[in-house]
């Protein structure tokens, strides 16, 4: 893919890119993956990220956090088969614990996890489900999430308007 | 009562720890019990890593973070300068890394991170908190390298900054070897920008653009500086070239890894010594690590939270 960014003052911007494509290329993320889960519905996944987002809120995690855990859930069910969607909170919230302690500074404990699942899943089913994810993934845990990708648009078309009023102030 | 799960999470252990023989105890620290073990498979020398479960506290929250963190990191980078990350098993809390075997000593850039095996290789050691620099706009934590490895926009508590707080860490590991100490032994934040900037002056407005608006920003009382030629009497002008590059207060002057490379001390006589002749230590020092205790999290205020958020999801 042709270079789209201008000179990055903190980085090499041609690596900045060629590390963004390779990533997308190593992530996998099957688009059709609910037809190996005969069990899940699109409108399932969208009920547990909208419960993510509520959790991410309350416990003022950063946005990357969230986008990593939705990165991770969907590699893990793009990996497996069959899940049942009894499993599927489970899955969510052990994304987000696994996420929290990569991301955040201050990551909430396991028992804050298990909490806002109302019963749905003990501290130890996190803890195991945690180490049958972390495998799935193969322990690839930094994809280039679409946040990241958001914030790199966000910066170009930033640059883009500041030189175009330069140019404005020139003129 | 054991349940199916920790059965297999059981017996996958038993298999990696007939896998891997150990041979001998090489060290230990703060987060891990370092092993030295042969790889029955590939008849490989190897480093086990076993990390500490810690307090019961730290088991309660599965992985450690900091292992997390550098398994992370390792996946990612593979170079023959950095130590290379071979397997990882583990069941719970209770993880192992196996790495390649290092003849000497095993966070940051530092002397102690800096390892080399017995063919002169060089490798970086420990990632505990290395991140992907991949958005500018991040903000960072700023309490992120060994004090006196700490580039003066860190201790100016900036946090949004670059890859050349490892290029001041570099600096300082070069300075260290020429004297023999560690350059800038700061005992406490301030201690460490006083040394700095008696050694090379204090920064103004003039020589570095928006240093007074750093968060935690201190005027100093102004000091010139010495010449690096005064500080290092027996360096040769090609190395202070690269020192006073790598050394530059001003993050935007300091050199990049590619400037630094460039430099003629690099290219001048006399030629590297080949690997395999470089002397080793008499005897592997064990692994020292360090890291700052988890802060507590900051308790989170009971608005809003409670009753609505708590919830079982209805598929």
């Amino acid at each position: 893919r042709k270079l789209p960014l201008p000179k990055l003052s903190w980085a090499d911007q041609g690596e900045v890119w060629a590390l963004m494509c390779r990533k997308d290329r190593l992530y996998p993320r099957c688009p059709d993956y609910l037809s190996q889960h005969p069990s899940l519905q699109a409108r399932m996944r969208a009920i547990l990220l909208d419960w993510l987002t509520e959790v991410c809120e309350v416990y003022r995690l950063h946005r990357e956090t969230y986008y990593l855990a939705t990165d991770f859930i969907d590699r893990y069910l793009s990996a497996s088969r069959d899940v049942p969607k009894q499993q599927l909170q489970l899955i969510g919230i052990t994304c987000l614990f696994i996420a929290a302690k990569i991301e955040e500074i201050y990551p909430p404990k396991l028992s804050e996890f298990a909490y806002v699942t109302d019963g749905a899943c003990t501290d130890n089913e996190i803890l195991e489900k945690e180490l049958v994810i972390l495998k799935k993934l193969n322990w690839d845990l930094s994809p280039i999430t679409s946040n990241c990708w958001l914030n790199t648009y966000l910066q170009l078309a930033q640059e883009q308007s500041q030189r175009e009023s330069g140019d404005g102030d020139a003129a | 009562m054991e349940t199916v799960e920790e059965k297999r999470g059981r017996i996958r252990i038993e298999e990696k720890l007939k896998r891997y023989e150990k041979i001998d105890f090489l060290g230990e620290g703060q987060f891990a019990t370092v092993y030295k073990a042969l790889d029955v498979e590939t008849k490989q020398i190897v480093a086990v890593k076993k990390i500490k479960l810690g307090s019961r506290e730290e088991a309660r929250d599965g992985i450690n973070r900091t292992a997390l963190r550098e398994i992370k990191l390792l996946q990612e980078v593979h170079h023959p300068n950095l130590i290379g990350l071979l397997d990882v098993f583990g069941y719970k809390s209770n993880v192992s890394l196996v790495f390649d075997f290092m003849d000497t000593d095993l966070e940051d850039l530092k002397p102690n991170n800096l390892l080399v095996n017995s063919a002169g290789v060089l490798k970086i050691g420990d990632f505990g908190l290395a991140r992907f620099f991949g958005s500018p706009n991040r903000q960072y934590s700023h309490q992120v390298v060994t004090r006196w490895y700490r580039s003066p926009e860190l201790l100016f508590g900036a946090r949004s900054y670059g890859t050349g707080v490892d290029m001041w860490a570099v600096g300082c590991i070069l300075a260290e070897m020429l004297v023999r100490c560690p350059y800038f032994p700061g005992d406490s934040d301030l201690d460490q920008l006083t040394r700095i900037f008696t050694a090379l002056g204090t920064p103004t407005e003039e020589t570095w653009k928006d240093v007074t608006k750093l968060s935690d920003y201190l005027s100093f009382k102004h000091f010139d500086g010495s010449p690096l030629r005064d500080l290092f009497l027996a360096a040769s002008d090609d190395l202070l070239q690269l020192l006073g590059g790598l050394l530059m207060i001003n993050p935007s002057k300091r050199y990049s890894c590619t400037q630094a490379l460039k430099m003629p001390y690099f290219s001048n006589r006399p030629a590297p010594t080949p690997g395999p002749l470089l002397p080793l230590p008499p005897s592997i020092r064990s692994k020292k690590e360090t890291e700052k205790p988890t802060l507590k999290r900051k308790i989170i205020e009971e608005s809003g939270f409670g009753t609505s958020l708590a919830k079982k999801l209805q598929f």
